[in-house]
């Protein structure tokens, strides 16, 4: 990698708040769609058996 | 040709079933474009396109931060068209569609936001500095959060999706307006020595891969969207089994 | 038109009735302003050049309070439901119950901001555009608040959100009417922000009644 010059830790510190973002939208929506699809599935078995 | 499929696609897509085998056939492809794009577009970003004569070196976080405002914008335009869907066609993917793209949008613009104020401190010395395109974007952010607010304040959904769709389209409006009452109004506090972001001093080496991460942020919001979309879609299912349940257990209990 | 009228006279009736009338848009308007130097210090000096943004942002405050109730009540007595099967357009009722919230607040906020303007050490020269301006931008305010008021008119604590939907919306007529205060008050030509800022309202005009009678429609099937 280059060398970044005297302004680098800005540089540095800019792409991994950019990817602290775009990880929590990533996880959350991930986080969500499992939830989402275990409750869904506890529902409609619990709804099967009845 | 174009004309007789199009309209079928829409109203099969109408349907949730369908929606979920188109998304689950698109899924993948835009997960593996989305890696190739981010890929090729961060090796370019530093390593094959040249520092600024002017900014040096800072030059770099452009590549993360004017593709996120694209996006920003983008995502809007997209819950615009699918707040007229909601209210003008009523097309049931609409609102499922706009719900999911909020939290995306605002995300976009926080990047933005952040990146900015990153590559604000080496060249203006601030952490912020009241930039008419900052300060758009800021006002964006704003109007992203409103329509998150006003999403959780109706638990009705459907109730609560054509208000949001009135709102998406009065800020459309209203962003115009909004755009240029900020350049108005910065024009006239001008400070002395501005530094314009992607102002005319971008090489031709720098536009390929800032192409490159504008298409990683789109594709990363395709997979997100769809991802959204499906889990609200079996939010909304798994709350008329509740309600269908709910209704079994009261009737079982009054007999 | 009668209807139109009778929507007025009733909307100010009842203002008065609640106590919410004019007196009190200008009672809190006044003490908004007096809170002002608590926070900035007693510099005259300083007071003066700021006071433009001071009673612009404070006409915008004294504007939004109240908003939150335009629609609820009529929305709880189920008026609202009337006036959706009724002959009249929603549309314009609309327009008539912002104008009348209009006529109780924006417009005695503008007639007396030239007093409280002395009190704030606002050139003389200031005067008679503040005044102007506040009588062309707030009627924008009013009809912003209007389309947060019928999307927040389901809500039990909608006032919150209503600012939070409203505010940034409403930026573009701050920018303007200040700065046409602001020109005036340095002595500068202050024609063109006024245009502005009167087209800001006449969008708005155009706008706003009818988002606000589609949000009301729509929440209902």
């Amino acid at each position: 990698m280059a060398d970044l010059g005297p302004h680098g830790s800005y540089i540095l510190a800019s792409y991994v708040a950019a990817g602290v973002i775009v990880g929590w939208m990533i996880l959350s929506s991930l986080l969500a769609n499992r939830s989402a699809a275990r409750r869904l599935a506890a529902m409609e078995t619990r709804e099967g058996q009845s | 040709m174009e004309t007789a499929t199009k309209p079928s696609l829409w109203l099969r897509l109408a349907n949730p079933a369908a929606f979920n085998t188109l998304a689950n056939r698109l899924l993948w492809p835009l997960i593996i474009a989305t890696v190739a794009a981010f890929a090729y577009g961060l090796y370019g970003a530093f390593m094959t396109s040249p520092a600024d004569y002017q900014q040096g070196e800072t030059v770099r976080i452009m590549y993360i931060h004017v593709p996120a405002a694209w996006l920003a914008l983008f995502v809007y335009a997209g819950m615009s068209v699918s707040a007229l869907g909601t209210l003008v066609f009523r097309h049931p993917m609409a609102d499922v569609a706009q719900k999911a793209a909020a939290p995306l949008g605002a995300g976009f613009t926080l990047i933005c936001l952040i990146t900015g104020s990153f590559w604000g401190k080496p060249m203006w010395g601030t952490w912020w500095e009241w930039d008419a395109r900052l300060t758009s974007v800021l006002i964006l952010f704003l109007i992203y959060l409103g329509i998150i607010a006003l999403w959780r304040a109706i638990d009705e959904p459907q109730r609560g999706a054509r208000a949001v769709a009135i709102l998406t389209l009065v800020g459309a409006v209203n962003l115009p307006i909004i755009k240029f009452s900020v350049d108005w109004w910065y024009t006239l506090h001008q400070p002395a020595s501005v530094f314009r972001m992607g102002g005319p001093s971008i090489h031709k080496s720098m536009l390929t891969p800032l192409f490159a991460m504008g298409l990683a942020y789109l594709f990363l919001y395709l997979v997100l969207l769809i991802l959204r979309m499906k889990t609200e879609l079996m939010t909304r299912r798994l709350e008329r089994l509740q309600i269908v349940a709910a209704d079994k257990l009261a009737k079982s209990t009054g007999a | 038109m009668n209807a139109l009228f009778a929507v007025i006279r009733r909307e100010i009736t009842l203002a008065r009735r609640i106590g919410a009338g004019a007196e009190l848009g200008i009672v809190f308007f006044l003490i908004l302003i007096s809170v002002v130097p608590f926070a900035i210090g007693a510099d005259q000096k300083l007071i003066g050049r700021i006071a433009p943004a001071i009673l612009w942002l404070a006409a915008l405050l004294a504007t939004l309070l109240g908003l939150d109730r335009l629609l609820q009540a009529d929305e709880e007595d189920g008026i609202v439901d009337h006036l959706l099967l009724g002959d009249t357009p929603l549309m314009l009722v609309l327009a008539a119950k912002a104008l009348a919230h209009w006529l109780v607040t924006g417009l005695p906020l503008s007639l007396v901001a030239p007093l409280l303007g002395l009190m704030l050490a606002i050139e003389p020269g200031a005067m008679l555009p503040l005044t102007i301006s506040l009588l062309i931008g707030t009627p924008a305010l009013t009809l912003i608040g209007l389309v947060g008021a019928s999307l927040t008119v389901s809500l039990k604590r909608g006032g919150l959100l209503l600012s939070v939907l409203v505010l940034p919306l409403s930026i573009p007529t701050l920018i303007f009417g200040a700065t046409v205060v602001k020109e005036a008050a340095a002595g500068r030509a202050y024609e063109t922000p006024l245009m502005l800022l009167a087209g800001v309202s006449l969008i708005m005009l155009v706008i706003a009644p009818l988002a606000a009678a589609g949000a009301l429609r729509f929440a209902r099937n």
